[in-house]
């Protein structure tokens, strides 16, 4: 339960991480695949697949993350607007 | 109040920049599995490499925008600290503590008196300047903080 109330909260980082673990496997299986083939032209579809779609969803993951930590960095300024409008209302009442 | 750093349309421009890139990645990526010369998969390959471009550039650009988004709105609500509380300080001088520190004439921090950067200089005590311009301490011998107001 803990861990499904984690991932809906911090479902942006999960992400991230899930993007970025496939990101890796996809950059593994590419390398793994052209290791295997003697010939560029077999292995080009390897690069072409594991390898560019590798760096896609690692750069994914990084966008990800960041605009994770960009959101809560958003919602602490959302937290000291409100303090500060709740302050100014006190000081004109 | 909004609750993310981004409007809509960021969000539209990034999914459109997603999927044009993974589309060309998963084009160059099928058009290169059947071409059977490497002379015949270049083209193939340029596709995809040019589709990871797209996507990248459509994530630098929603970054970017949430960076200016955050730090703009930041400096709305947060102005300078440091301007602020040296404004807002008591124009007093610690007798004590400004005794045991000096300061350069017409610098803006204070020093220990045994401070490197005081070395050969004609330093005088914190205690006996004239100005009454606000002082931070050193960086490098961090003597302990004084009330030195404006």
């Amino acid at each position: 339960m803990a861990f499904l109330n984690y991932v809906r909260n911090q479902w942006d980082r999960v992400g991230a991480w899930a993007c970025i673990a496939l990101g890796a496997l996809a950059l593994l299986l590419g390398w793994l695949g052209v290791s295997s083939h003697a010939y560029p032209a077999e292995q080009n579809s390897y690069i072409a697949s594991g390898g560019l779609l590798g760096l896609f969803l690692l750069g994914l993951g990084g966008l990800l993350w960041i605009s994770a930590d960009l959101r809560d960095e958003w919602r602490k300024l959302d937290a000291i607007e409100q303090v500060l409008a709740d302050r100014e209302a006190s000081t004109e009442r | 109040v909004t609750s993310s750093p981004w409007r809509l349309g960021d969000l539209v421009s990034l999914v459109a920049a997603l999927a044009a890139g993974l589309a060309a990645i998963v084009a160059g990526w099928i058009g290169v599995s059947g071409e059977p010369t490497t002379s015949q998969q270049t083209a193939w390959l340029n596709v995809g490499i040019g589709g990871l471009v797209v996507a990248g550039i459509g994530v630098a650009v929603w970054l970017m925008t949430g960076r200016r988004a955050v730090g703009e709105r930041r400096r709305h609500l947060l102005p300078d600290v440091a301007a602020t509380l040296a404004a807002s300080a008591p124009a007093t001088v610690d007798d004590d503590a400004a005794e045991a520190l000096v300061v350069l004439p017409g610098m803006t921090r204070y020093h220990r008196p045994t401070c490197e950067l005081m070395a050969g200089k004609k330093a005088m005590p914190l205690g006996r300047r004239r100005s009454r311009r606000a002082l931070a301490p050193c960086g490098v011998c961090e003597p302990d903080p004084i009330e030195v107001g404006a």
